[in-house]
């Protein structure tokens, strides 16, 4: 997949009754096929925002947002796939119900997309839960099938808004790992919001730290963290880990810090 | 099983046995104490009636077959109103949903109809749709309309935002998000308010009956009271509430078998 993201000149203004809050300005950065950016930034910086700019969720007040070289107009074409938060598994669906969800709504459900997504299933060992409710299941698996979910409508990116900050340490850890290796395996180009700043380093290729509200680009960094295509776990012991999180961090903290000084 | 797993079960099961029991002491006690009280001549059984006189004004209702007549009436329209209710107030409450701006001009007016006792619209009825039965299912669907109108609608605004953000990345059109999302999402609150409206249907529905009716429960308890039948009274009054908690029970059985899919 030689499918590129494409950002120029990004802004984006929140409207409402009690005034306008600029939530993005002047945001311009392109997604390689294949990578794995990770952004970072304080909350409110308007990461999410960025992604939903992506996915044709909103439309940005200036600029324009590229997927595959086609102008994003509305989520209808169906380029980007989200992984949320929370993993929104519609409780009346059964586990292949909703994995099947997103093939559904964009009325591609064929056998062949069905059988793909049946496999999709059967590779992350939820073949034997298919016909189970999410409600039977643990946090772990459930955030799985809400990626065979996202993986099943064979998008050219993935959008994860911050996928792991529902779950508790342990299952996050290791849910990163599993994550990382099967969106690795499909070769799909993510964007991973976060503001667990380890957690960016150890899943991405390079990372993009924004400033406080309205968010700008403050820093991007590649991270040439041992040789390729070893876990998230494993770059975690890597030596030089520290030294990319104590970078990020000052960053960080400088925004914080100056917003501070100006309250 | 342990012993003490097997001990626990035993005072559990032990429990809900004595609640049981009290609870059919309290009724059959009951009884008993009002039969006696009469009896006795503590109570005036001309005013209070007594369950033996209820039960020979029951015998006599079903050998003219006439008991069945007014319970299946007034059942026949309580279900109506209650339906019509439901499914009236459920799609009112889509409507609202899909047009938010409709909700916003609406909702003024929904908080003074809501607060208005429907009873007092009786008399507008009665000349607008006669004395039949057009009028008493006019007053039960007016009093459980708007109610379901604004829980319904309060349960689809309610609905997990993030849920919605999932199906519309998909690209889901208004149509896909109330089907797939909104509506199932809200069966919990559907369920709530149908049985609010059971209650609201069958107060309808006597009230409706107090004004017009020449058949039915609420008309019997009338016609028992202008007449001083109290034991016609009573009796009307006992089978209305057999028939009510008989009409909840079986929304209650609705609901658990559609959650049992949700369950598996």
């Amino acid at each position: 997949m030689d499918c590129v993201v494409a950002l120029k000149n990004v802004a984006l203004k929140y409207l409402a009754e009690s005034g306008e809050t600029p939530a993005l300005e002047d945001i311009s950065l392109t997604v390689k096929a294949g990578e794995f950016l990770g952004i970072v930034g304080p909350s409110g910086s308007g990461k999410s925002t960025l992604l939903s700019i992506v996915s044709g969720l909103i439309t940005p007040t200036y600029g324009e947002a590229r997927v595959c070289g086609q102008k994003v107009t509305g989520p209808k074409e169906g380029k980007a796939a989200y992984m949320l938060q929370q993993d929104c598994l519609l409780d009346w669906r059964t586990v292949e119900g909703n994995a099947l969800l997103g093939l559904e709504i964009m009325g591609r459900l064929t056998p062949e997309s069905r059988e793909r997504t049946l496999s999709l299933l059967r590779e992350y060992g939820l073949a034997d839960f298919a016909h189970l409710y999410p409600r039977q299941l643990s946090g772990g698996m459930r955030q799985r099938v809400a990626l065979v979910r996202t993986l099943a409508t064979n998008p050219a990116i993935c959008l994860l808004d911050e996928p792991f900050s529902a779950l508790d340490y342990t299952s996050r850890l290791t849910l990163q790992d599993d994550v990382w290796s099967i969106l690795r395996g499909q070769g799909v180009t993510c964007i991973l919001v976060t503001h667990d700043i380890p957690e960016a380093i150890a899943m991405c290729d390079r990372i993009i730290v924004f400033t406080k509200r309205p968010g700008k680009i403050k820093l991007e960094l590649q991270i040439d963290l041992a040789q390729e295509g070893q876990s998230p776990m494993a770059k975690r012991q890597s030596p030089d880990f520290r030294w990319y999180f104590s970078r990020i961090w000052e960053e960080m903290e400088l925004s914080v810090d100056r917003t501070r000084s100006l309250s | 099983m342990s012993t003490e797993h097997a001990a626990f079960l035993k005072r559990l099961r032990f429990t809900k046995l004595c609640i049981r029991l009290v609870q059919v002491g309290l009724l059959v006690g009951f009884f008993a104490l009002w039969e006696v009280a009469t009896q006795l001549g503590w109570l005036d059984s001309f005013l209070v009636s007594s369950p033996s006189r209820v039960w020979s004004t029951i015998l006599l209702l079903h050998a003219d077959g006439s008991l069945y007549r007014h319970i299946a009436i007034t059942s026949l329209v309580t279900m109506v109103g209650f339906v019509g209710g439901t499914v009236i107030g459920t799609f009112i409450a889509a409507l609202l949903w899909w047009f938010p701006t409709l909700y916003l001009t609406a909702q003024p007016f929904l908080i003074v109809i809501n607060s208005l006792p429907k009873i007092a619209l009786g008399p507008l009825f009665i000349v607008w749709l006669g004395t039949g039965y057009l009028t008493i299912i006019a007053i039960a669907l007016a009093i459980s309309l708007v109610t379901t109108v604004i829980v319904v609608h309060s349960g689809f605004a309610n609905i997990d935002p993030l849920k919605l953000k999932l199906v519309h990345s998909f690209g889901a059109t208004k149509w896909q998000s109330f089907r797939l999302v909104i509506l199932p999402g809200s069966f919990p609150t559907i369920m709530s308010a149908l049985k609010v409206n059971v209650g609201l249907s069958w107060v309808g529905v006597i009230a409706g009956e107090f004004l017009v009716s020449r058949a039915g429960l609420g008309y019997l308890a009338v016609y028992g009271g202008q007449v001083l039948n109290m034991s016609l009274v009573m009796t009307s009054v006992l089978i209305l509430c057999v028939a009510a908690a008989l009409m909840y029970q079986a929304i209650v059985l609705l609901e658990l078998r559609q959650r049992g899919r949700f369950l598996n």
